[in-house]
């Protein structure tokens, strides 16, 4: 391509106009920062006076682009208000927009909402005004269905928030929980790392400091959140857990997010599973849920709290074991 | 989706440059349709008062500056009719990094509420978007999928639409479809169709398997075609077994109830007892062994027997092998 380009002839002029056109549909633009542009392009290499660039500015504006011209308000910079090129988007395309934000919504953290409007309003740039029109009327309207998708966390808002702030501030923090299984309250100095949505509960991914590991804890069992003096410098270390897959599931498995597979054994077909997982209690239920094709190798920890599970739930048919047994 | 080029162009003489001009047309008329040159000239005439027409030469120059700033422009030839092609061009949507990281979350997000409609109209409007992103912005999003969407299965996979599978499963229609399982390979099964799921990621097809005496679940990817679907209406009534079980520390809300499951006790040291009418018992197992010891069976005696069975397996293979 480079050398077709050293053959090439092409109008410089031309050429101008269209960068400018291009890189005005990325962003807004002041003169010296255009300037910069065409002297760093290699078909350009040099600058041009104020007078040229609103040549350039009228050719686009005559050929139909709106240009915004440099003010206070938009840091005195060429803004492109539509991109040379539009999108149709379908009825059922406005309606996902629309669902997509109720999700947005739905997650109670200011981040999301500013993400996913900013990507709105860039889409809009490649909309007609007519489709613009159909997408504030879907934003507007209030089915049954997207309120409810939008509150489904809305109780866990003013905690959703406050986490998300000490997370942004790399805050350590100390948090108080108990969860249906726990008699006593419990204690944890963590650094914050992430608010998981999952189905219809929230959680909370935090590094325990005291003991070293990455946890998780339903945003409902805790009962009180409270910033520590000192911010953190800690580096987290992910604990692998290993497994091995065997059986019709070795064939068929697909990795989870954070693991890695072996090749299948040439003579077993078994593959081996490292998974840096961070919430260990979701990871054992569904290596129970494997049943025999399924065998935790490492930690030893981890791997001796299978054979508990697996022991206890025996215990819950001891009598009908020994019965078995009997006969 | 189309491509559209909005504004229409008209000519002026004062302080525009006459020649970028001809090439944004030009533009115009390309990302509308493909063209040749005396199409061109007539184009240029139409938006530009006293136009000549340009030669071949001319025309050449324009499309290698529209080249030189990213668009790939095929030459005419045989299999084109002669015509320029505009198959890609850089006016393309950027996103920020953030801006895709909150689309992927959403999207994993609606994965976890085993919303498989919800989960494709949002791969539909992911896939039809890609094609308007900048090089960067399409990489970050693809890369961003891969990794926090690892066990989402494409529905553009899909050898099938799946809204007429949900038409075939609303009208339970027996169909023999050709699957390719990754144990057996290949092979012909025919079901009585009842609904579709998606859960880690992937879209299941429920049906029941007379032969079998048992409903299976098929992932919609590994279905490679439909063989027949039986027009009439077969009087099938699925074998079932009710099961009941004891789930320990649970509140209705949080345990996970299907919609062929009902609680029919709860005593009061927080205990649910549930029947269950099982179609498939290796699902059924399953979801028992992941409650781990939090559930037990109550009856039917044969299917307490079977799990007792698998957990002494369980614990067997445990023993076997001594921990290194």
């Amino acid at each position: 391509m480079s050398n077709m380009s050293r053959k090439l002839k092409i109008s410089s002029t031309a050429y101008r106009v269209l960068l400018l056109l291009q890189k005005l549909n990325e962003k807004k633009l002041s003169t010296d920062r255009l300037n910069r542009i065409f002297s760093e392009d290699p078909y350009v290499a040099r600058f041009f006076s104020k007078d040229v660039i609103l040549k350039y500015i009228s050719t686009l504006r005559m050929a139909g682009f709106s240009i915004t011209k440099p003010s206070a308000s938009n840091d005195y910079c060429y803004v492109l208000n539509k991109a040379p090129v539009q999108i149709d988007f379908s009825e059922e395309e406005i309606k996902t927009l629309r669902m997509l934000k109720s999700f947005a919504q739905s997650f109670q953290q200011k981040k999301f909402l500013t993400n996913y409007y900013s990507f709105v309003e860039k889409l809009k740039r490649y909309m007609n005004e007519e489709q613009i029109k159909k997408l504030n009327e879907e934003f507007a309207k209030k089915t049954e269905n997207q309120e409810k998708i939008k509150d489904k966390f809305k109780d866990y808002g003013d905690l959703i928030k406050k986490i998300e702030q000490y997370i942004v501030e790399n805050q350590r923090v100390e948090i108080k929980y108990r969860t249906k299984q726990d008699e006593q309250e419990k204690i944890a100095v963590t650094k914050l790392q992430k608010i998981k949505y999952h189905a219809d509960s929230v959680k909370l991914l935090y590094y325990d400091l005291v003991s070293g590991q990455m946890n998780t804890i339903k945003i409902n069992d805790i009962t009180n959140i409270k910033q520590l003096p000192s911010i953190s410098g800690e580096k987290q270390l992910l604990n692998p857990v290993i497994f091995k897959i065997k059986g019709r599931l070795a064939k068929a498995y697909r990795p989870y997010e954070k693991e890695k597979l072996t090749d299948p054994d040439l003579k077993t077909g078994e593959i081996t599973v490292t998974s840096y997982t961070d919430d260990m209690e979701v990871l054992l239920r569904r290596l129970l849920k494997y049943g025999e094709n399924c065998e935790v190798l490492y930690p030893k920890q981890v791997r001796n709290k299978m054979i508990n599970f697996i022991s206890r739930t025996l215990e819950n048919y001891k009598e009908n074991v020994t019965q078995i047994k009997k006969i | 989706m189309q491509k559209g080029f909005k504004n229409k162009i008209t000519y002026k003489i004062d302080n525009i440059s006459v020649t970028a001009f001809r090439i944004i047309s030009i533009l115009n008329m390309l990302l509308n349709n493909s063209c040749n040159d005396e199409e061109i000239n007539s184009q240029l005439k139409r938006d530009i008062d006293n136009a000549r027409d340009l030669s071949k030469d001319t025309i050449c120059i324009y499309l290698n500056t529209l080249r030189v700033l990213g668009c790939d422009i095929t030459r005419p030839a045989k299999n084109n009719n002669y015509k320029y092609i505009l198959k890609s061009h850089p006016f393309k949507l950027s996103l920020e990094k953030d801006e895709i990281e909150t689309l992927v979350e959403i999207r994993k997000y609606i994965s976890t509420l085993c919303d498989w409609k919800a989960a494709i109209e949002v791969d539909k409007l992911f896939s039809n978007l890609l094609d308007y992103f900048s090089t960067d912005t399409k990489n970050f999003f693809i890369s961003a999928k891969k990794t926090s969407l690892k066990r989402e299965i494409n529905s553009e996979n899909f050898f099938h639409e799946i809204k007429q599978l949900e038409n075939y499963c609303k009208q339970n229609k027996v169909i023999t479809l050709l699957y390719n399982s990754p144990e057996s390979g290949e092979k012909n099964i025919t079901i009585m169709l009842d609904k579709i799921t998606m859960e880690n990621g992937a879209f299941y097809l429920w049906g029941y398997n007379e032969e079998l005496e048992s409903t299976m679940y098929l992932r919609v990817d590994r279905i490679v075609d439909i063989k027949s679907v039986n027009l009439h209406k077969k009087n099938i009534k699925p074998k079932s077994i009710l099961v009941k079980y004891k789930l320990k520390g649970c509140c209705p809300l949080s345990c996970g109830i299907l919609e062929n499951e009902s609680i029919i006790e709860k005593t009061s040291d927080n205990e649910l007892i549930i029947e269950a009418v099982v179609t498939n018992k290796f699902n059924f197992f399953q979801k028992i062994l992941s409650y781990g010891d939090k559930c037990t069976i109550l009856q039917p005696a044969e299917i307490k027997k079977e799990l007792i069975s698998k957990l002494k397996n369980m614990q067997l293979l445990y023993s076997e092998t001594e921990y290194v």
